[in-house]
């Protein structure tokens, strides 16, 4: 769920399913994949009442609380500056 | 969990101390001969490949001894109970995995005698999250500050020592220099942060044999990815070279050597902090050094000042190491370990007094000793691992390395030693918890 997503405000279609975190439209989605399964892990598969289709990514508080730890941040920064320098000296 | 009104219960944290400065100096003999595999990157195999395999053997050699200690079912009930700590686990595995790609960058242009050193000022990049984020040192007498600080500086000190020694010496790694001092000192930020994960997965009560399981996963996963990205794809010469099969096994070995000096090494660091593990581990540049010189000949042609400069160097490090893992933590500073265990629990909601026993070394089953058995497929995951070992090993050519054998046993034998009295310890006080 990477390349071809566009942001959008899907918030009415969301809040409805409590799931709100932020939600991303998808171009080409798996032939499998219908409104309301899980596709994958975390995310949710919705529809819009424009019959648009949205991928909502569900945040769970102990998700939360890990993507904004200094314990988890400080060394994804220091992850990053590291893959630049092997790459620049490669 | 309501911790922030809960009353701080005083633990005992330094009858564990001198497990974790075992464990520690365990892990730098071992840590110090995984490097040696890594002279066969002069054998012609890139440093992406260099470091997939041997990560390849990191991930397989963690499913053979470390599986014995503590079987699956345990690791997984383990890791089950701290989701939280997956991730922390998988980038502490990427930062290991770059960092690695990046020593052997560095060996190829400066050697292994110079680029250990170099990459061992880690151990100032974790004092310096230890004090940020976890505030080890907060509290800690004055005598204790100074011998972190001036061992500190006395490391920075040997490490300038050993750059210009580089530089100076000229000769085939001369014209590179700049680049290799630069990959060693990128490994050293990247492994002096990734201490940063495993001492927050041992304040929450993890187990050191849970967390290398996934971390294994991260490193395997990067390297991979980074020989993909970087070494040609599928192309690269790692997935095509019939000479990679004659070669793999010395790297496997180096990953299997590695592995169990991690595991010491994490075992260290749950018991001793970042600030005092890192140094004492770091002993393992002394180790990496007595092979590259004892075993590998890499000082046989180098002049007496260069020499005197890489000993001087290497003394002066070791020197500032041990002032500051021989500072031993005071009740306040004891405080301060505490309100970081706290602090963990209050944002994952852990139960305060079981992270507090596991932290200090207890063997917790949770009423279901069950959970501690090895089961049967533990034996056969233990079984495959070996054999793949051994299948590797019937392919294997001795490389085109000239090497000092007399040297070389007696410092496996002291390998050997080093692992069965610290592991003898480590089961003895705490049934490796």
């Amino acid at each position: 769920m990477g390349e071809g997503m566009q942001g959008q405000s899907g918030s009415r279609a969301l809040s409805s399913q409590k799931v709100l975190f932020r939600a991303y439209s998808i171009p080409f989605l798996p032939l499998h994949t219908k409104p309301g399964c899980l596709p994958y892990d975390g995310f949710r598969l919705l529809q819009t009442p424009n019959g648009s289709r949205l991928a909502a990514m569900k945040i769970s508080p102990h998700t939360k609380a890990v993507l904004t730890d200094s314990h988890f941040l400080v060394p994804l920064v220091v992850f990053c500056i590291g893959l630049a320098l092997l790459i620049t000296l490669h | 969990m309501n911790s922030m009104t809960k009353t701080i219960t005083p633990v005992n944290f330094q009858s564990v101390h001198g497990l974790g400065v075992i464990c520690a100096l365990a892990a730098g003999v071992w840590l110090g001969a995984a490097e040696a595999p890594t002279k066969l990157v002069n054998s012609g195999l890139s440093p992406f490949a260099i470091s997939l395999c041997m990560v390849a053997g990191v991930f397989t050699a963690r499913w053979t001894v470390p599986t014995l200690l503590k079987g699956t079912r345990y690791v997984f009930a383990d890791l089950l109970q701290n989701k939280h700590l997956v991730a922390n686990a998988v980038l502490a595995g990427m930062l290991w995995a770059v960092a690695n790609t990046l020593t052997v960058f560095a060996i190829r242009d400066v050697g292994l005698t110079i680029a250990f050193p170099l990459w061992n000022t880690n151990s100032l990049v974790g004092i310096f999250w230890g004090r940020i984020l976890f505030g080890e040192l907060k509290g800690a007498s004055t005598k204790n500050i100074v011998k972190v600080v001036a061992g500190a500086l006395a490391i920075v000190a040997a490490a300038v020592m050993l750059g210009f020694s580089t530089i100076q010496a000229g000769g085939p790694h001369g014209g590179r220099a700049v680049s290799g001092i630069l990959a060693a000192a990128g490994a050293s930020l990247l492994w002096g942060t990734m201490y940063v994960p495993y001492r927050k997965a041992y304040i929450s009560g993890m187990n050191p044999l849970s967390f290398v399981t996934v971390f294994t996963i991260g490193e395997l996963g990067t390297c991979l990815a980074l020989v993909l990205a970087l070494d040609g794809g599928t192309k690269a010469a790692i997935f095509h070279s019939p000479e990679v099969k004659h070669l793999i096994f010395w790297l496997f070995l180096g990953g299997f050597v590695w592995v169990i000096g991690d595991l010491f090494q994490q075992f260290a660091t749950k018991y001793l902090g970042i600030g005092r593990a890192i140094p004492l581990s770091n002993t393992n540049q002394l180790w990496g050094l007595a092979w590259g010189a004892l075993v590998f000949g890499e000082l046989a042609h180098a002049d007496w000042s260069h020499r005197l400069l890489v000993v001087a160097g290497s003394l002066v490090m070791i020197l500032g190491a041990l002032a500051v893992s021989t500072a031993v933590a005071t009740e306040r500073e004891n405080a301060s370990t505490n309100q970081a265990l706290l602090r963990e629990c209050v944002r994952y909601g852990l139960d305060y007094d079981r992270v507090l026993q596991s932290y200090g070394g207890a063997a917790l089953t949770d009423g279901n000793p069950s959970k501690d058995r090895r089961s049967w497929w533990d034996y056969a995951i233990v079984a495959g691992a070996v054999g793949f070992f051994v299948y590797l090993g019937i392919n294997a050519r001795v490389p085109q390395l000239a090497m000092n054998v007399p040297w070389l046993t007696i410092l496996v034998v002291l390998l050997v030693a080093s692992a069965l009295a610290s592991g003898w310890s480590l089961w003895k006080a705490t049934r490796f918890s």
